[in-house]
């Protein structure tokens, strides 16, 4: 009889029915998963093999990538282990100006130049086991063009590098621009530093012209048929140095180098000096000049000669280019937002609609001034602008076009506070009288200038002495005692600094009214001068009117002796 | 917890990842973790789960483990597969 063996027990009811669900939901698993990719829905198998799973792509898996190689902006190929192209993409076949396979199989160097190709040879030899690049050249559209070539080790038995070719032409052009920039800027600041230096220059021979002319004119009688003739020389001497201030300034300007004196101001004060500096001009235009100022101070901070030199330059512009007997109003008034308004309206010739954008550039000058003999350099507008800036304001230019005449509207900053310091420059004393015969030194290395100057002040009724360098001017100060002295400033063997601390040291010395004369005005050339015990600094050419009275004034607080 | 397989940059990848994403963000908030792996990147995992096609979504937890292949944008039935929903009968 066989042991009846105990049945195991029967599987509960529910994990029966769970281990069906099971094994129902894997096959329905498996069945969906043959289904999907029967019907495409999938994007690569994964299939084992000896050395691990192996991806293997659909076509449509794949599209990126090759988009990717064929629409990137670099040229690139796939090489054989012996350097031969097995593919390229489009972008190399436009570089290289052929059709689409026909680079396959071409070695990679043949498409460098004979000189470069050993260099590339070398290259894919080294990028079949590390990346490397290599600089190089390609002929391009018939160019030679710099090319970097990026080569990698793809490491699949059928491509062993791959070879992108970057064409480096944009890049190279850029650094030649940014190159051909700089040289620019430099020349555009020497071009500068220049102009400053000849406008100095061509100042030095003004100074004896006009001594020299003041001497002649009071030389002839009066209604002696020359005068006129010297009269127009005067002139003309003086317009030329206006032209040498103007470009001076505009140097001055361009090179960031104009410093201000700033100092709360009303602004009607510096309209009234530079009404007063225009008069003349258009007196002599007959022009009809309209003022209109509020009667309350609009205060700026502002250094009050280069602004007033500013709205000169404005008013002067408004008379030349306006034909005979026109009207030139300027009306100042508070603008809104803390800001002052000059608007300067004339009836001239107006400025066409293209003009209008160039009107502030330097040396642009669109029509000539109507009187050819006040021609300018073409600086005004810019100075003014410049100058404008400088104290933190706007200028516009308006017009209708041409015969309309034009506008010109000066936004500048109203100061914070309305307080007005009394700020008027102090008036020299003159404590001697002008005919009284003084002694004079005139030192200057220059002896057109030093014999111009020593006869004109003849002229005045004084006696002097010149000497053409510092050394001998300090000798003769201490035999001749002159009570004046004028040194030119740029001497050799002493210049006038060391000349005037010698004098100085002379007994007697502190009373000697010592006047530096030079072509340099900067205010830094002022200080320099007045360090040196100087007590004045005048700019050659002096105006004899402008003589006369240095030779009579002193420093303040110093008290002159009577002789 | 779910992990999806992948094949780099093609668009059924980019669309499945998609469509589970906001599936998820839907049914499952902070309830649910997602990995996103490149077979072409790493390969070898692949056998662990034993991937055979790409995009595949497994569910590892909770039990038990479902497999669904292709981009998922059938809603209903990935949320059939993912036992959020009850099979019509």
């Amino acid at each position: 009889m066989r042991a009846r063996v105990k049945p195991r027990a029967r599987p509960r009811p529910q994990s029966r029915v769970a281990a069906k669900d099971k094994l129902r939901s894997k096959l329905r698993d498996a069945e969906e998963t043959i289904e999907a990719i029967r019907a495409g829905h999938v994007d690569a198998l994964v299939i084992r093999s000896p050395d691990g799973e192996r991806v293997y792509a659909l076509e449509t898996a794949d599209r990126p990538y090759r988009v990717l190689v064929e629409q990137m902006v670099q040229g690139a190929a796939a090489l054989s282990q012996d350097g031969l192209i097995v593919y390229s993409n489009p972008r190399l076949n436009a570089l290289m100006d052929v059709a689409s396979d026909a680079l396959v199989g071409m070695p990679f160097e043949s498409l460098f130049p004979e000189e470069q190709r050993a260099d590339v040879s070398w290259l894919v030899t080294q990028a079949c086991t590390a990346p490397c690049n290599l600089e190089t050249t390609l002929r391009l559209d018939g160019r030679l063009a710099p090319v970097q070539i990026s080569a990698s080790p793809l490491g699949l038995p059928e491509m062993a590098v791959v070879a992108l070719v970057t064409d480096l032409t944009a890049q190279k052009d850029n650094v030649a621009l940014v190159a051909s920039r700089d040289a620019l800027q430099l020349a555009d600041r020497q071009k500068d530093e220049f102009l400053a230096i000849l406008a100095h220059e061509l100042r030095n021979p003004l100074a004896p012209i006009r001594n020299t002319l003041g001497v002649l004119q009071s030389r002839l009688e009066a209604g002696s048929e020359a005068l006129p003739g010297l009269e127009l020389i005067e002139r003309q001497v003086h317009h030329m140095a206006l032209l040498l201030d103007d470009l001076l300034d505009v140097a001055q300007l361009t090179r960031g180098k104009m410093l201000l004196r700033k100092q709360r101001v009303a602004l009607q004060e510096v309209v009234e000096l530079a009404v007063e500096t225009s008069a003349p001009l258009i007196a002599a235009a007959g022009h009809e000049l309209l003022l209109s100022l509020p009667e309350r101070p609009l205060v700026l901070e502002a250094d009050a000669p280069r602004l007033s030199q500013a709205i000169t330059n404005v008013l002067n512009n408004a008379a030349k280019f306006t034909s005979r007997g026109g009207r030139i109003s300027l009306r100042a008034e508070r603008g809104d937002d803390g800001f002052a308004l000059v608007c300067i309206r004339d009836t001239g010739i107006g400025i066409s609609a293209d003009a209008l954008d160039r009107i502030f550039d330097v040396f642009s000058q669109e029509t000539p001034p109507l009187d050819r003999a006040q021609g300018g350099l073409g600086v005004g507008l810019s100075l003014v602008r410049g100058l404008v800036e400088l104290h933190g304001g706007t200028i516009d230019a308006r017009s209708g076009g041409p015969g309309t005449g034009s506008e010109f509207v000066i936004r500048l900053p109203l100061a914070s506070s309305a307080e007005l310091k009394a700020s008027r420059p102090q008036k020299e004393k003159a404590m001697r009288a002008q005919s009284e015969p003084l002694r004079i030194l005139v030192a200057d290395d220059n002896q057109d200038s030093a014999e111009s100057l020593a006869l004109l002040l003849q002229m005045m009724g004084h006696e002097v002495r010149t000497e053409l360098d510092g050394a001998r001017a300090v000798e003769t100060a201490q035999a001749f005692h002159p009570q004046v002295v004028l040194l030119d400033l740029g001497m050799p063997q002493l210049n006038g600094y060391e000349a005037a601390r010698r004098i100085r040291a002379l007994p007697g010395g502190d009373d000697v009214v010592l006047i530096a004369q030079t072509g340099w005005s900067q205010p830094e050339d002022r200080r320099r001068s007045q360090e040196a015990g100087f007590d004045h600094h005048v700019v050659k050419p002096i105006p004899s009117g402008s003589l006369e009275k240095l030779l009579t004034a002193r420093r303040p607080g110093v008290v002159r002796p009577s002789h | 917890m779910l992990r999806l397989y992948v094949t780099g940059m093609t668009p059924r990848s980019a669309q499945a990842i998609a469509n589970i994403r906001s599936l998820c963000e839907e049914h499952l908030r902070g309830l649910y973790a997602l990995q996103v792996i490149d077979i072409y990147q790493h390969p070898q995992l692949t056998r662990m789960e034993q991937i055979v096609a790409a995009p595949t979504l497994v569910k590892r937890l909770p039990l038990p483990l479902r497999r669904m292949v292709g981009d998922l944008s059938d809603r209903e039935r990935v949320l059939l597969g993912l036992d959020l929903r009850e099979a019509r009968r």
